[in-house]
C-alpha cells in the first residue's frame, strides 16, 4: 500500500540528502508490492471458529448426552484430545531457555485445545464417575503440573497461564477444604496468608527468570499474577486487620517493597504496565497511610475533611503529572532519543 | 486555497500531522528492515515531534480524569453562580461549560502542546456538547422536538453545523463522527414529514454512504489538508462504509420501518425484497472488493456485515437449532482459516498470511506502550511470530519475497 504520505516523505527525505535515491527507490517499489497480511485476520477466524466449533460440539452432547452415555463421549474428547497433542507434539520447536522459534500456528492452538480438552474430560470424568472422589486438591494439582510442564516443554504462555490458575486453584483447595468454608472467622486468615504466600512465590519466579535469563519472557505472566495475589492479600490484611499492630509492621513494608519490586521489573523491560501497577499499589499503600493518621485526629471533625480534601485533589494532579511523565521514568527504547526533561 | 485557509484555523500547528505520520511511517519501514538504525534515528532528528501525545492507554486515562476534573471544577463554578442567581439555570451550566471548556482546550493545546492527547478530546467534546444543549435550550422545539417535522430541521441543522465546525477546525475523529451522525440526522429529518420519505429512507442511506466513501477514498496527493484531515477521513470512510450496509440491511429496515409506523410486530417492509438481495449481495461485495484493492478497512467492514447478515437470517428464519448453526459455522471458519493460512503463503495475489513485519511490536516499547505487558496472562494465545527476525539480513534486497523476514514459519 503506496500511500501519497509514504511517497512525501521518501521525496523529502531524498531532498534532505539523508536517504541516497535508490534506496527511496528501493523502499518505495517495496512498498508498492508488499502484500497485504491477513495474518491476525486468519488467525481471529481461526479463534473464532475454535470456539464456536467447541462450543457447538459441546452443546450437541449435552443434548444428546442421554442417548450417547458417558463412556462414548468421554472417547471422543479423549480421541480429540489425543489428536490435538499428538499434532502439538509433532510441531514441537527444540527446547531452548529463551524463546523458541514458532515452527506453526495451528500447533500452538492445538496445545491450547489439548490442555482446554484435559479440563473438560477431568470435570466431565469427575461429574459422572467420581474419579478423585472428594480431594479436589488433587484435581486441581493433576492439570496444574501438566500445565506447567508443557507451558515450558512447549513454551507456551497461553498455557503457563493456565497452569498458573489451577495452582492457584489448588493452594485455595489445599489451605481451605470446601468443607470447612462454613467455619468463618478462620478461613478467610489462612486464604489470605496463601495467597500472599504464592503471590510471593511467583513474583520471586518472575524475577529469577527475567534475571537469570531462564524464559525470561514468561516472567510477566507469572509476576502480573503474583504480584496482584499478593498485593489483594496484603491490602486485604490492611482493611481488615485495623487494629493490629503486628499486621502493620509487617505488610506497610511487604507492600512497598512489593510496589518498588514492580517498578524495578518496569524499568528493567520497559513496561508501561507494570509502571502503572507499581504506581496503583503505592498509591493504595500511601492513601491508606493518610487515612490511617487521620484517624489518629478524629476528634479534629473539620481540620480532618479540610486536610483529606486537600490530599485527594493534590494526588489527583498527582496521578496527572504521573500519566504526563509516564514516559520519563522509564529508560529510552534503543534507537530513540531520551525525552528531554521539560 | 483550503491550504491557505487551513493555516488560519487549523487549531494544532501544521507540522504535527505530517511528523507524526512520517515518523510512524519511517518506523514500520524500520522494523522491516528497510530502512538502518542511523537512517531511522535520521528521520527522528529531522521532524522532531514537539507535541503531546503519548500511548493509547494513556490517552485514554487522561481522558477520563479531564471529564472528571472539568466535571468537578466546572459544577463546583456554576454552582457558585446558580447560588448567586438564587435559581438553577441549564443556560448558567452549558455556557460555564462551554466556555471553560474552550478555553482550557486553546490553553492546552498552546501551552502544552497537546495533540488529540486525550484531554484535548474530553475538551472539544465537553464543549460541542455544551453548544449543542445551548442551541437546543434556544430553538422553538426545546420541548417538542420531533424528527417527523420540519420545525426541527434549523436545530438540527445548527448541530452539524457546530460539529463540522470543530471538526475543521480541531480535526479530531469524535468530532468527525459528530459532524456525520448530524448530516444523516438531517437527512432523516428532511425526509421523514414526505409522505414518501420513510420508503426512501433506506436508499437515500444507501445512496449517501456511498457517496460519502467515495468522496473519503485515499487522497492522490500529500497536501497539508491531506495530513491534517487523514483521522476525520479514516472516520467518515469508516462510518459511510457501515451506513452503506446498514440502512438497506433488512433486520435494520424492517424493524425502524415497524417502530417509525408504530407496529406492535413488525411485518415485511415495502421494498424488502431489494434489502433481503443487497443484505445477502453487500458483504460479499465489500469482502470481495476488500480484497482485491487490497484495502483492509473494506475487508473489516465486509465481514463484521457476513457476520450481521447471518444473524439476519437466523433472526427471522431459524434453519437449523443453534447447536448445529454453531458447528456448522465453527468447522467453515476453520476450514476457510486453515486453508487461508497455507494457501496465502509466502503470497498469493497480493495478499499473504505471513504477519507484516511492520506490525510486530517484539522489544519495541514504543510502537506498543504495554511492550511485553502481561496481556497473555488473560488466556489468549498471541503469538509472537517473526521474533526470529534476522538482525544482520540484507538491509537493500527488495525481491519479490523479501519482506523483512516476519514470520519464521518455515515448519510445514
Amino acid at each position: 500500500m503506496f500511500t501519497p504520505f509514504a511517497a512525501d516523505l521518501l521525496a523529502d527525505l531524498t531532498a534532505r540528502r539523508d536517504l541516497p535515491a535508490p534506496t527511496a527507490a528501493a523502499v518505495a517499489d517495496a512498498e508498492r508490492r508488499i502484500p497485504l497480511s491477513l495474518a491476525s485476520e486468519l488467525r481471529t477466524l481461526l479463534y473464532g471458529g475454535v470456539t464456536a466449533l467447541a462450543g457447538g460440539l459441546g452443546a450437541l452432547l449435552y443434548e444428546h448426552h442421554e442417548r450417547l452415555g458417558p463412556g462414548l463421549i468421554l472417547s471422543l474428547m479423549t480421541a480429540l484430545l489425543l489428536v490435538a497433542a499428538w499434532y502439538a507434539g509433532r510441531h514441537r520447536p527444540r527446547f531452548t531457555w529463551g524463546v523458541a522459534p514458532r515452527t506453526s500456528v495451528g500447533a500452538d492452538y492445538a496445545l491450547l485445545l489439548a490442555c482446554l480438552l484435559f479440563l473438560g474430560i477431568e470435570g466431565y470424568a469427575q461429574a459422572e464417575y467420581t474419579v478423585f472422589g472428594t480431594r479436589y486438591g488433587l484435581a486441581s494439582a493433576v492439570p496444574a503440573v501438566l500445565f506447567l510442564a508443557a507451558a515450558y516443554f512447549f513454551d507456551h504462555r497461553g498455557v503457563l497461564a493456565l497452569g498458573l490458575t489451577a495452582l492457584a486453584a489448588w493452594v485455595g483447595f489445599t489451605v481451605a477444604p470446601l468443607g470447612v468454608l462454613t467455619s468463618f472467622d478462620f478461613v478467610p486468615a489462612r486464604l489470605r496468608a496463601a495467597a500472599i504466600g504464592l503471590g510471593s512465590v511467583l513474583t520471586a519466579v518472575a524475577f529469577g527468570s527475567e534475571w537469570r535469563g531462564r524464559k525470561a519472557h514468561f516472567a510477566p505472566t507469572y509476576l502480573s499474577l503474583g504480584a496482584n495475589l499478593a498485593g489483594v492479600g496484603l491490602a486485604s490484611v490492611l482493611i481488615d486487620g485495623w487494629d493490629s499492630i503486628v499486621t502493620h509492621l509487617l505488610c506497610v513494608p511487604a507492600l512497598a517493597g512489593l510496589a518498588w519490586a514492580l517498578y524495578r521489573f518496569a524499568h528493567r523491560i520497559r513496561s508501561y504496565w507494570f509502571l502503572v501497577l507499581a504506581a496503583g499499589w503505592g498509591y493504595f499503600l500511601v492513601t491508606y497511610l493518610w487515612i490511617r493518621l487521620m484517624w489518629l485526629g478524629k476528634e479534629l471533625d473539620e481540620g480532618v475533611f479540610l486536610l483529606s480534601a486537600i490530599y485527594f485533589m493534590l494526588s489527583a494532579a498527582g496521578i496527572v503529572r504521573f500519566f504526563l511523565n509516564l514516559k520519563k521514568l522509564l529508560p529510552p527504547a534503543p534507537g530513540e532519543t531520551p525525552s528531554r526533561p521539560s | 486555497m483550503l491550504d491557505a485557509l487551513l493555516t488560519r484555523f487549523a487549531a494544532y500547528p501544521l507540522p504535527w500531522p505530517r511528523h507524526l505520520r512520517w515518523l510512524t511511517q519511517a518506523e514500520r519501514w524500520h522494523r522491516r528492515r528497510w530502512l538502518t538504525d542511523e537512517q531511522l534515528a535520521a528521520v527522528r532528528a529531522a521532524y522532531p515531534l514537539d507535541c503531546y501525545r503519548p500511548a493509547w492507554p494513556l490517552r485514554v486515562g487522561l481522558f477520563i480524569i479531564t471529564l472528571i476534573g472539568f466535571g468537578l471544577g466546572g459544577g463546583f463554578f456554576a454552582f457558585f453562580i446558580t447560588t448567586a442567581i438564587q435559581e438553577f439555570s441549564l443556560t448558567v451550566y452549558a455556557l460555564v461549560a462551554a466556555v471553560g471548556a474552550l478555553f482550557w482546550l486553546e490553553l492546552g493545546i498552546r501551552e502544552k502542546r497537546l495533540y488529540h492527547a486525550g484531554p484535548d478530546n474530553a475538551l472539544l467534546y465537553v464543549a460541542l456538547g455544551a453548544a449543542a444543549t445551548l442551541a437546543a435550550r434556544y430553538s422553538w422545539v426545546w420541548n417538542d422536538f420531533s424528527l417527523t417535522s420540519w420545525r426541527s430541521v434549523p436545530l438540527v441543522l445548527v448541530w452539524l453545523g457546530l460539529a463540522l465546525a470543530a471538526t475543521a477546525r480541531y480535526a479530531e475523529r469524535g468530532a468527525a463522527g459528530a459532524a456525520f451522525a448530524g448530516a444523516l440526522l438531517v437527512l432523516v429529518n428532511l425526509l421523514l414529514p414526505l409522505s414518501w420519505g420513510r420508503l426512501a429512507l433506506p436508499l437515500v442511506g444507501f445512496g449517501f454512504g456511498a457517496a460519502v466513501a467515495w468522496l473519503t477514498r485515499e487522497p492522490r496527493r500529500a497536501t497539508p489538508a491531506a495530513y491534517y484531515y487523514e483521522g476525520v477521513r479514516q472516520t467518515w470512510r469508516l462510518l459511510a462504509l457501515a451506513t452503506t450496509y446498514l440502512s438497506v440491511n433488512y433486520l435494520v429496515v424492517r424493524e425502524v420501518n415497524a417502530a417509525l409506523s408504530g407496529q406492535y410486530v413488525s411485518a415485511h417492509p415495502p421494498l424488502g425484497g431489494v434489502c433481503i438481495v443487497l443484505t445477502a449481495v453487500l458483504p460479499v461485495v465489500f469482502i470481495a472488493l476488500g480484497l482485491r484493492r487490497p484495502d483492509r478497512v473494506l475487508l473489516l467492514v465486509g465481514l463484521a456485515a457476513l457476520a450481521f447478515s447471518f444473524y439476519t437470517l437466523r433472526h427471522y428464519r431459524p434453519l437449523l437449532p443453534l447447536s448445529v448453526a454453531a458447528t456448522l459455522v465453527g468447522a467453515a471458519a476453520l476450514a476457510v482459516a486453515l486453508f487461508g493460512l497455507r494457501y496465502l503463503r509466502p503470497e498469493r495475489h497480493t495478499l499473504t498470511s505471513h504477519p507484516d513485519a511492520a506490525d510486530l511490536d517484539d522489544e519495541d516499547a514504543a510502537a506498543n506502550p504495554f511492550g511485553r505487558a502481561a496481556l497473555e496472562s488473560l488466556v489468549s494465545v498471541r503469538l509472537s511470530a517473526g521474533l526470529a527476525a534476522p538482525d544482520t539480513g540484507p538491509r537493500t534486497e527488495f525481491g519479490g519475497g523479501q519482506f523483512g523476514g516476519g514470520g519464521a514459519s518455515s515448519g510445514f
